[in-house]
């Protein structure tokens, strides 16, 4: 065994000390002559002081961050082979000095081969398998930098591109799937995809009948549980004098808040995280003040009976038609429990599977029609109750922000719809503007589960 | 239908062709009595005669320049090599008369040079070479590969009617390799009627839309194997059996490269200027913009063929090889 000290080279006449930015390699790491050992940062150049032989680095001298005079000792390597100091090779600086003030170092200048400075975590080497005649040396020089990888595009990958207009640097930005985030052919081929599966949403205009003359009508009676529906629908918008009243929401923490957690929700508790609980909390939030309580509650025979839990309707679009299952004392339940049994009576109402208590007794309801993509509704009052929250699509648009500007935020139309007899505009307008604070500036930090 | 050896396809093809055309006749040390260094024409001399059936001298040289000159005279003399690598003492005599006399004389070459070739285990340097790449670059050559026993007949037979001067590789692996042990596609029914295999037509041994794997001779074994392999980790290996090194199926090459983006390249013979080489530089130059990933190849490594076992399986492109080239590929 025989020892290599490393030493600071100079990087300049007017250079005499350089600050180690951080070490490549670990003490105990075999390296190879001319791998970067550590990279170093005089007040011209940032360069990598590169191995002067092949061993094992056995000592390092002088932590990161720390300013070095030139000549001095950084490490000591284990050599296989005598090294004599004169062999060293000064490192190429990582961007061009001043050709003034560029002396020769150390020892005399030589070119060398480029050699890839990034190191290789995961895949070894695309490597000659005949082992027989490569050097290490050319091992390193076989591939292009690994570094640059992501943001270079195989020749497949640009044809591909081009073929189907396809903007090459919307390529390149892609999360490639591919060695170091290679933008691989069939990421492109799956961007390609999803280009064409939008270009199916294009609706062709066609000028001739729709339909062959035997099949221009047919009636559809409705069943005994549409019946009532429609019934139930009719009386509310035959005796209730209602009114619907429209907020703007920024749904910006909510969104991200769910996209964050929602895979780690749905492995947990094996139920999707919608916006639906989002809403119910809100809504729940806003009613706890007893300035919003008119809005919870029955009204019939002339009289408003204000209730101080929450039965919260959810309006269910189900094969049989609409069906507004009621969640008992929400008002009562954890989040994840929430999340869970609104999934849950969602899930039973769509296949038929509600008790017929479980829609009755609600003391005021929610309708996301945002689901459809509908940017605002006007939802109708479930009577007897005295209020209908309705929530539209979370989308991205241009809003005004708070503090001046324009920004693009998810945003969402929020929509109260009120009974006047038991509301009036303020009271109704007040609810509105509460649940659009809760969704805006809920507590996040309090979601467990 | 039946079900016979590859060494058994071969002397059928043989024996077939000497019934059908009375130009065709052998060459080569100890093939009447002894039936051939592979026994391929054990029972020949005893059915068409010493005039047929020739036994030579122990001189490569002299009697493919025979041959040479039988040709010439309207003869199709099949000239047997006891193991390819003696092939080198004919060597001026093949590229420079057998190759070249077409275009210098108008006169064609009509032999076919019988070549056992490729590794059998612990055979050493001088019985384990795969001679193609030798006579490659060589116009005027035709190079035949064939992997199956139906490809060992039906080549046989083009090889005889082909007016050229043909180098038969035949692999002394697959003589007896025991049918059972074979892959499926390497055994497909052989007919019972006369039939031919064209040249230059390879075959897809097995589909696949990631990774292309283009191969000859012995090594479809193991690129069957691998694919195998990269099949259970969900990769879609194409094999191809190029089935003839010259004149080759170039198409073959550009299509599955242009569908799957992705090539490998694997012969048992040494790297270094092998066919892979050729291969590689027909794609790109042809297919450049359809790879997405370097082109590889699998190949032996720098070194004479190593009588040690273990050093011999150091030497031979395994299985292992290319299962971490192909899923390097898989990776890139």
């Amino acid at each position: 065994m025989y020892q290599a000290r490393v030493r600071m080279p100079q990087m300049g006449s007017s250079v005499h000390e350089s600050t180690v930015i951080e070490w490549k390699k670990a003490v105990g790491d075999r390296v190879l002559k001319g791998e970067p050992l550590v990279s170093a940062e005089s007040d011209k150049v940032e360069f990598a002081i590169e191995a002067p032989a092949s061993g094992v680095l056995k000592e390092i001298l002088v932590a990161s961050e720390k300013i070095v005079a030139v000549g001095e000792v950084l490490a000591v390597l284990e050599t296989d082979e005598p090294f004599s100091e004169e062999e060293i090779t000064p490192p190429t600086p990582s961007g061009p000095p001043k050709t003034s003030e560029w002396t020769a170092p150390v020892a005399p200048m030589k070119r060398e081969r480029y050699k890839p400075t990034s190191p290789r975590p995961t895949q070894r080497p695309l490597q000659a398998e005949d082992g027989g005649i490569t050097t290490p040396q050319a091992d390193l020089n076989y591939n292009m930098p690994l570094i640059s990888r992501n943001m270079w595009l195989s020749p497949r990958v640009q044809r591909l591109a081009a073929e189907h207009g396809l903007n090459l640097g919307a390529v390149a930005s892609l999360a490639g799937s591919g060695t170091n985030g290679r933008v691989t052919a069939q990421d492109v081929d799956r961007l390609i995809a999803a280009k064409n599966s939008q270009e199916s949403d294009i609706i062709k205009l066609i000028f001739s009948p729709m339909v062959p003359p035997e099949a221009r009508e047919r009636t559809e009676p409705l069943s005994r549980l549409r019946k009532r529906i429609a019934e139930n629908l009719t009386r509310s918008v035959q005796q209730i004098p209602q009114v619907t009243t429209f907020l703007e929401v920024d749904m910006s923490d909510i969104t991200a808040w769910r996209a964050a957690h929602k895979d780690e929700f749905e492995h947990k508790h094996g139920a999707k995280l919608t916006y639906n609980p989002f809403f119910a909390l809100a809504i729940i939030a806003a009613l706890r003040d007893p300035e919003n309580e008119r809005l919870n509650g029955t009204f019939e025979d002339d009289a408003l009976t204000i209730k101080r839990y929450v039965n919260l309707g959810l309006a269910v679009d189900s094969p049989e038609g609409l069906m507004v299952p009621v969640l008992r004392d929400a008002d009562g339940l954890g989040f994840a429990d929430l999340v869970l049994a609104l999934t849950d009576i969602a899930d039973r109402a769509r296949t038929g599977k509600l008790a017929p208590e479980e829609v009755k007794e609600g003391t005021i309801t929610l309708t996301n029609f945002g689901a459809s993509g509908a940017l605002w509704g006007n939802p109708i009052i479930n009577p007897p109750e005295a209020a209908i929250v309705g929530t539209g699509a979370v989308a991205p648009r241009a809003i005004a922000l708070p503090g001046g500007g324009v920004g693009v935020r998810p945003t969402m139309g929020l929509s109260v719809t009120f009974d006047h007899r038991a509301n009036n505009g303020i009271a109704a307008g007040r609810f509105a503007a509460t649940v659009r604070t809760a969704l805006e500036g809920m507590d996040l930090s309090q979601l467990e589960f | 239908m039946s079900h016979l050896t590859y060494r058994e396809a071969i002397s059928a093809a043989i024996w077939e062709e000497m019934e059908r055309d009375e130009s065709v006749f052998l060459l080569g040390e100890d093939i009447g009595l002894g039936g051939g260094a592979f026994y391929i024409t054990k029972g020949f001399q005893e059915r068409f005669g010493r005039e047929r059936v020739v036994d030579m001298p122990l001189s490569e040289a002299g009697f493919t320049g025979a041959a040479i000159g039988a040709a010439l005279n309207g003869m199709r003399p099949i000239v047997e090599f006891q193991f390819a690598d003696f092939v080198t003492e004919s060597f001026k005599m093949i590229v420079d008369f057998a190759g070249g006399n077409h275009y210098r004389q108008m006169g064609p070459v009509p032999i076919v040079l019988r070549l056992p070739s490729a590794s059998l285990t612990s055979a050493g340097p001088f019985h384990s070479q795969n001679p193609e790449p030798w006579f490659f670059s060589t116009p005027g050559l035709k190079i035949a590969a064939p992997t199956t026993a139906y490809d060992a007949k039906g080549m046989m037979k083009t090889a005889i009617r082909d007016n050229n001067p043909v180098l038969y590789l035949e692999y002394k692996k697959f003589y007896s390799y025991p049918l059972g042990d074979l892959p499926e596609v390497l055994r497909p029914d052989i007919p019972d009627e006369d039939y031919t295999v064209p040249f230059g037509k390879a075959r897809v041994l097995r589909k696949g839309g990631d990774i292309s794997l283009i191969t000859f001779g012995t090594t479809v074994l193991e690129a069957l194997e691998a694919a195998d392999i990269l099949d259970s980790e969900g990769v879609q290996v194409e094999v191809i059996d190029m089935r003839t090194i010259f004149p080759f199926d170039k198409n073959a090459i550009l299509n599955t490269t242009r569908k799957t983006g992705k090539l490998l390249i694997l012969h048992e013979a040494r790297k270094r200027g092998g066919v892979a080489g050729e291969f590689a530089s027909i794609v790109a130059e042809e297919a450049f913009e359809f790879l997405d990933a370097p082109i590889r190849r699998v190949g032996a490594i720098d070194t004479p063929v190593p009588m040690s076992p273990p050093l011999e399986k150091v030497y031979l492109p395994g299985t292992e090889r290319v299962v971490d080239a192909l899923r390097e590929l898989a990776a890139y």
